[in-house]
């Protein structure tokens, strides 16, 4: 890659690691972790995995509503600690990123600080050691850790995110550093998610979702599915979302499977019963619900579901031996206009 | 000590030179529009200060909306309706 081609601004700092880190400390272009000092060199590494050209843009990223072109992405892979092979993986996620059905530009706002999640489907899983089994959401697996690091380096340096100012986020949480995880299609005894939106299964997908955080879905004593479900269903409940993130241990995915269940029948089991009573509400919260959604024509007798749809409950199988699932709120609410956010996936192709 | 060549990793954006535009000399016979995010905490304090408004500028109308949700930019009809009508728009988050 010739020199010329790139269009980055240069910048020059004493060749130093440590001098290095304070100068992008200092310039807030960090998640506050050392960074791999984006070179031109390295920058051309990553740029020589895909054929799209640097000045090619893949979407715009609010709130700074930038171009996220290929060369920028890199540049972000570079100090994230990805490897070349990554790039076609963080195309399609920034191209999922960047799609207007995500609602970026409230993610990056909202006071609620959600992360970014995405999910890997298909043969690149494997051959870039994306992580689904054991700890799948834990640490310890570069593609894991460093593909959702660039991913929140972009929002953070392309969209112009910083923490209390862009971004208004009261808490956040650890997820924002970093979340993505490879569905363990393998233990699954389902489709996977991207069969289940309509791709083949040979075809790789990343799926981006919002995430607010995770509740620890265990169960050790279940030997039906129904009771797995019924325990399921209630660390979901509380207030609705757009969607609904069901990550299921491949042990609890058998013993469902195993009485007959299939995705869809989990989808409409956990939603029929982890609702919302809004019985249960104190006064301002219940008026505000109302108000929310006139639609619904909510009473004091009105039961809320956890999604709208049982479609929009994700069932994914990741994480490695033990009974142990895990729930994961996804932000914002329902509205009448279909959800403040919407998880989209895409094709790996580049 | 040598020095390190490295690459920016912010995005840019084409920024257009705009002249800001010049503030009313007065809030008096206006129209003043606010919108509301819809929030509770919103709600709340745009509610006051449409009141606020009307008793010590004696504008011609406040003309308050609330966005559907909050989650989402405010919809075209608004804002059209805003773009026609108002002197001067009132917005800002409240969570």
């Amino acid at each position: 890659m010739q020199d010329q081609v790139l269009q980055a601004e240069r910048l020059e700092v004493a060749d130093d690691l440590w001098a290095v880190q304070a100068f992008f400390d200092e310039k807030g272009w960090t998640d506050g972790l050392p960074i791999i000092p984006p070179t031109e060199e390295r920058v051309d590494q990553m740029l020589a995995a895909v054929k799209l050209s640097p000045r090619d843009a893949i979407g715009l990223v609010p709130p700074r509503w930038a171009p996220a072109t290929v060369e920028k992405i890199a540049i972000n892979a570079v100090m994230a600690g990805c490897l070349p092979e990554y790039m076609p993986v963080l195309l399609a996620a920034v191209e999922a990123l960047t799609d207007p059905r995500l609602n970026l530009y409230a993610l990056q706002a909202t006071t609620g600080g959600p992360a970014i999640m995405l999910i890997v489907n298909g043969p690149i899983r494997r051959q870039l050691n994306i992580n689904g089994g054991s700890n799948a959401l834990g640490e310890g697996w570069r593609a894991n850790a460093t593909i959702g690091r660039c991913i929140r380096l972009i929002q953070r340096n392309i969209g112009g995110s910083y923490p209390g100012t862009t971004c208004k986020a009261t808490l956040g949480w650890p997820g924002k550093y970093t979340l993505c995880i490879a569905e363990n299609e393998e233990a699954s005894p389902w489709e996977p998610l991207h069969v289940e939106r309509g791709f083949d299964a040979n075809t790789s997908t990343v799926t981006a979702i919002s995430a607010d955080g995770t509740v620890r879905a265990s169960d050790l004593d279940s030997t039906k599915g129904e009771g797995v479900l019924t325990n399921f269903a209630h660390r979901m409940e509380g207030p609705s979302g757009p969607e609904a993130i069901m990550v299921i241990c491949p042990e609890h995915a058998r013993i469902i499977a195993g009485d007959g269940f299939s995705k869809q029948d989990v989808k409409k089991f956990v939603w029929q019963r982890a609702a919302y009573r809004m019985r249960d509400l104190p006064e301002e919260t219940f008026h505000q619900r109302v108000k929310r959604r006139p639609d619904l024509r909510l009473t004091r007798d009105s039961v809320i579901p956890v999604t709208d749809n049982p479609e929009d409950v994700l069932v994914v199988v990741a994480g490695g031996d033990g009974s142990q699932s895990q729930y994961i709120h996804v932000w914002g609410q329902s509205t009448p206009e279909g959800g403040s956010t919407r998880s989209v996936t895409k094709a790996v192709q580049f | 000590m040598a020095r390190l060549r490295m690459l920016d990793p912010r995005g840019s954006v084409n920024a257009e030179e705009r002249p800001v535009v010049r503030g009313l000399d007065t809030l008096s016979g206006k129209v003043i529009g606010i919108i509301d995010n819809g929030q509770s905490n919103s709600t709340t304090m745009f509610q006051e200060l449409a009141k606020l408004l009307q008793e010590k500028y004696r504008p011609a109308e406040v003309l308050f909306k609330t966005k559907p949700t909050h989650m989402q930019g405010a919809p075209k009809e608004i804002i059209e309706e805003f773009v026609t009508r108002c002197d001067a728009v009132i917005t800002g988050l409240g969570a």
